[in-house]
């Protein structure tokens, strides 16, 4: 348990030392304005296009510095002292994805309403957009370090893991894109978010041991 | 004559495997191209037309068997993949990798008949319905496991690789198909046949369909016989290559 913590508070200066969070936040807010407007030339941006612009982005930002994951611990032998180590591999998988979402999605989830605002979307609404994600987000976290493992000591392995791991965020993004659009119509329910909520606990309860078993597989 | 084998596991060595393989092709290609005729040539010249669709009714003979096969050709890659994991049989694994292509193109044919039937009948050729959308994500999942054989080099730690790819994908692709279908029912019918249903379709369309379903297995097991034998002779050169340089 001291290990883990440990673990936790050495990933998370990590991360943050790698001025992670400076990239991901910037990536989205790029991605959002040029696809909006790009929209904007067409004279169709409506809220339902912002709300297809904002999980897009949100998956793709998700994606971008997964590769470093286990890469970099996998290249300097950290990972095998964490196999030999004491605390199981599955733990590990669980604090690595907790910091990657605290340090790529949450920042983005509290830019949602600073961003939605401008282009049109109430504050009200995307104050329980954010809601939204912040359920969901954590799915797309766990599932992708699937994609991190499964690539693992691959060159070009970065569109490798969009290829994979893209299609596997369907779930999350089929639901949460409907309740968005539900929640902008008002026509919805609160229990709505229930789903998301239920989808991202059985991904975390899930990807730590697939992903465990996969990352074995590189060290048979 | 193939003597009966007790066991199917015998199956798993690749030489047995080879020998009954090279016997069986030539008759699996024959039964293939007899009742694949038979049923096309029955479906598409001898039954009416319908009163509303036209002749256009007649792609079924195509849409739905293509369809059939592009669901359950991943399902066996499934159980492929699950048999590698477990019992190690290199058959299994060769077996999961040449039906992804086959699957592949199941599916893009089963997306490309319905499209030339949709556009009649519907007014356009795709439309964001459930059943399409699924079918988009099952392109998806086969292109995925595609690329990892594509873009790695063939070992028994990518055999493993693209079987854990292979699990994760039919779990996320059964959830997206729910997700998809939670919603509406959409715009395409319900399933033509199934096993629990009193009433199928009309009896004259029902029994050609019957007959090409079983020719496209059959021409689905042949291609996949045939390209399990290719691949098998392919790692067999390459065994040797390695020993004459190395």
């Amino acid at each position: 348990m001291k290990l883990s913590f440990h673990l936790f508070k050495y990933e998370l200066l990590f991360a943050l030392a790698n001025k992670g969070i400076l990239l991901s936040t910037s990536f989205f807010i790029i991605l959002i304005l040029i696809v909006g407007i790009g929209f904007g030339q067409i004279g169709e941006s409506s809220e339902k296009t912002l709300l297809a612009i904002i999980w897009i982005a949100i998956s793709l930002s998700s994606l971008l510095s997964i590769k470093t994951m286990f890469q970099e611990d996998f290249d300097d032998g950290n990972l095998d002292l964490y196999i030999l180590s004491n605390t199981s591999i599955e733990t590990i998988i669980f604090i690595k994805s907790i910091v990657h979402w605290i340090t790529t999605n949450l920042p983005i989830i509290t830019l949602i309403p600073l961003i939605s605002f401008p282009l049109g979307i109430t504050i009200y609404h995307s104050i329980l957009i954010c809601l939204v994600m912040l359920l969901s987000t954590p799915a797309l976290s766990f599932i992708s370090t699937i994609g991190a493992a499964l690539t693992l000591g691959e060159k070009g392995g970065n569109l490798l893991i969009s290829i994979f791991i893209l299609p596997t965020f369907l779930p999350i993004i089929i639901f949460g894109m409907k309740i968005s659009l539900l929640i902008t119509t008002s026509n919805y329910d609160i229990m709505a978010h229930l789903i998301l909520f239920a989808l991202s606990l059985i991904c975390i309860a899930i990807t730590p041991f697939i992903t465990s078993l996969i990352i074995k597989i590189h060290y048979t | 004559m193939i003597k009966f084998r007790k066991n199917i596991l015998e199956f798993a060595n690749p030489n047995n495997f080879l020998s009954i393989a090279n016997k069986i092709i030539p008759f699996f290609l024959i039964l293939t191209i007899i009742i694949l005729s038979l049923g096309l040539v029955w479906g598409l010249f001898f039954t009416p037309e319908d009163y509303r669709q036209g002749s256009s009714v007649k792609i079924i003979f195509i849409h739905v068997p293509t369809a059939f096969l592009a669901i359950n050709i991943y399902f066996m890659m499934l159980l492929a993949s699950i048999i590698w994991l477990i019992r190690r049989h290199h058959v299994s694994l060769i077996a999961a990798k040449s039906a992804a292509l086959i699957g592949l193109i199941m599916t893009l044919s089963a997306i490309l008949t319905g499209a030339i039937w949709g556009k009649p009948i519907w007014g356009t050729y795709w439309a964001w319905d459930p059943r399409l959308t699924s079918f988009a994500i099952l392109l998806m999942f086969y292109l995925g496991y595609l690329s990892i054989w594509q873009t790695m080099k063939f070992s028994d730690k990518i055999g493993d690789l693209s079987s854990w790819l292979c699990i994760v994908g039919s779990i996320f692709a059964l959830l997206s198909r729910y997700a998809v279908f939670f919603w509406d029912q959409g715009l395409h019918q319900g399933p033509s046949l199934s096993l629990d249903k009193e009433e199928n379709i009309d009896n004259v369309f029902y029994f050609p369909l019957i007959i090409c379903i079983i020719g496209f297995v059959l021409l689905f097991l042949t291609l996949l016989l045939i390209r399990i034998k290719t691949e098998i002779q392919k790692r067999k050169i390459n065994i040797l290559l390695n020993a004459r340089d190395g």
